[in-house]
């Protein structure tokens, strides 16, 4: 005698498997997770614009023996200068609004005894932790000394005197960008 | 003896298993099997990126050869087909500085429509809605596309500078600087006794495309956003200062004289082997002599407070040429005066004793070209 006992009943396994593997589905696409993986287009919104607004800074202006704003104004320690350049740029927009971005710059460079000095350029707000920031940066080469006259001649903490401040620095400008 | 409570089955054991491996397997094609169902949804910002960066970091492009141009901004409306790709930036060494005339160009709303953006700056199967706007410090917004956004859009920012044209004036200062002036009166040569003054600007090609710009050298690289082109940028030169009184060995006609500007004529060399200047055909050339602003052809008489300009527009030269010069020679005569009597030793504006006047990248004499911030925007949906 055949016992229908342990048989799959083919048809209605199928079935019963397309109605499950369609309900998954549906619930599956109705709710939108936002997963850590999306943060990245965020995340490159503001490196795009923060990358374009160093970069917009770092095209000399015709007539300036060849030194960009920012060159200038980290040659000179101008914190200020650099905000509204910079914060200029960054927040601006085609419309009357404008954008809401903050930043903390830093300058990363070598000293005369090799080691890596950092110190701030500006912040439009101080970070306190957990914001999400990226980080964006940009190298520039800037003259040690700047042609003035008594000290502090620049940012380059070592640049005492004058005459030890000859020569040519690599700088690294790195911005952090985050939204409130 | 031996109790089977507790115990796993081999059977459930194996049959998890294979369900298990069935569904991950399942799991991972729904995304694939789906994809192409709401692509146009989940790439808006990618798309939006791709189209800024067409915009502001490419020349654009051109898809037949055409013996007048290789540039897009050249086409004339009726042939706004053979354009390929848009592209603002004016080289592709030089990211987000973006062409004064291939912005003009691009937000001309009269002559591209939305399709022609889409196929030439946005690309894609789906027929994606934009709205792409730019603006310059200190001007109103510019905008190309759809008004109404909705909520769910793809966006993209970019910082970017426009460089500008560079223009020239010519007045009293470069007269007595360059004497630029019939002066010699008291010689034998006796040029200020003519009656024809004939006075040369000349446009360095050689000099302006490969010569050194500033010194300490800009960094090579960009230096195509200073550098006058004359074959794609516009060429803008005023004469003005008729009216200042000569002092002595000053170029200036007094009251009493009567001039016309007889002719414009265009010659260049495309060597810098010393060749002679040939002369372009004024049919083709044509159109680029202003008088007070207003576009003119000579011959016309110039009054003391006047201005003469030239402008070429951009394209106008031959663009196939980078070296040798281009000379504009102006023709003013001086026969008579007011009373109709014979005029001699009139001191006007006369090159034939000195060197042309020349377009160079010296700033007193020449407004170089000015890079100007400004800001786009990109929306997709």
């Amino acid at each position: 005698m055949v016992d229908s006992g342990g048989q799959l009943f083919t048809i209605e396994g199928i079935a019963a498997a397309l109605i499950m593997l369609a309900t998954v589905f549906i619930i599956v696409n109705t709710t939108s997770v936002y997963t850590p993986g999306d943060t990245h287009i965020n995340d490159m919104q503001l490196e795009v614009i923060g990358t374009d607004a160093l970069k917009a800074l770092n095209y000399p202006d015709n007539g300036t023996s060849g030194k960009s704003p920012l060159v200038i104004l980290v040659e000179n320690a101008d914190g200020n200068g650099f905000y509204t350049a910079f914060n200029n740029s960054l927040n601006n927009r085609t419309g009357d609004n404008r954008d809401n971005i903050q930043f903390m710059a830093n300058i990363t460079y070598m000293n005369r005894t090799g080691m890596i000095n950092s110190t701030p350029l500006n912040a439009s707000r101080a970070l306190y932790g957990g914001e999400h920031a990226v980080r964006v940066s940009q190298w520039i080469i800037v003259d040690s000394y700047n042609g003035a006259a008594l000290p502090p001649y620049n940012i380059f903490p070592e640049c005492l005197s004058a005459p030890s401040c000859a020569g040519k620095h690599a700088a690294l400008v790195e911005v952090l960008l985050w939204r409130d | 003896m031996t109790d089977d409570d507790a115990n796993l089955s081999i059977d459930f054991l194996v049959a998890f298993t294979i369900f298990m491996v069935a569904f991950i397997w399942v799991a991972t094609l729904v995304p694939n099997l789906f994809i192409g169902v709401t692509t146009h949804e989940i790439d808006f910002d990618s798309v939006a990126y791709r189209t800024s960066v067409i915009l502001a970091e490419d020349p654009g492009a051109f898809s037949t050869a055409n013996i007048n141009h290789t540039r897009w901004e050249f086409e004339p409306n009726s042939g706004k087909d053979n354009i390929q790709r848009f592209g603002l930036a004016i080289s592709k060494k030089t990211p987000n500085v973006l062409s004064e005339i291939k912005v003009k160009r691009f937000f001309d709303t009269t002559v591209f429509l939305e399709e022609d953006y889409r196929t030439k700056a946005i690309f894609g199967d789906y027929p994606y809605r934009f709205n792409i706007s730019l603006k310059e410090e200190g001007k109103d917004p510019l905008f190309v596309g759809d008004w109404k956004i909705p909520e769910n859009y793809g966006y993209i920012r970019k910082q970017v500078r426009i460089k500008h044209f560079s223009n020239a004036t010519i007045d009293q200062t470069d007269v007595q600087k360059f004497k630029l002036n019939s002066h010699d009166t008291s010689s034998l040569i006796q040029d200020g006794n003519v009656t024809e003054h004939d006075f040369v600007i000349q446009i360095n090609r050689s000099k302006l495309l490969y010569d050194n710009l500033t010194t300490p050298v800009i960094n090579p690289n960009f230096d195509v956003a200073y550098r006058i082109d004359p074959r794609t940028e516009e060429i803008n030169i005023t004469i003005e200062d008729f009216h200042e009184s000569p002092p002595v060995g000053a170029w200036v006609a007094p009251r009493w004289a009567k001039i016309e500007l007889g002719c414009v004529t265009l010659s260049q060399t495309i060597s810098d082997e010393g060749d002679a200047p040939t002369q372009l055909p004024a049919e083709l050339y044509k159109d680029y002599v202003y008088h007070n602003m207003v576009q003119k052809n000579p011959p016309f008489e110039l009054g003391l407070d006047d201005t003469l300009s030239v402008i070429f527009k951009p394209g106008f030269f031959p663009p196939s040429y980078d070296s040798g010069s281009i000379y504009v020679k102006f023709r003013f005569n001086a026969t008579t005066n007011f009373g109709g009597n014979p005029i001699y030793g009139l001191q006007y504006l006369n090159t034939s004793q000195s060197k042309p006047w020349e377009l160079t990248y010296n700033a007193t004499e020449v407004t170089q070209p000015v890079l100007s911030n400004a800001v786009m925007e990109v929306k997709i949906w």
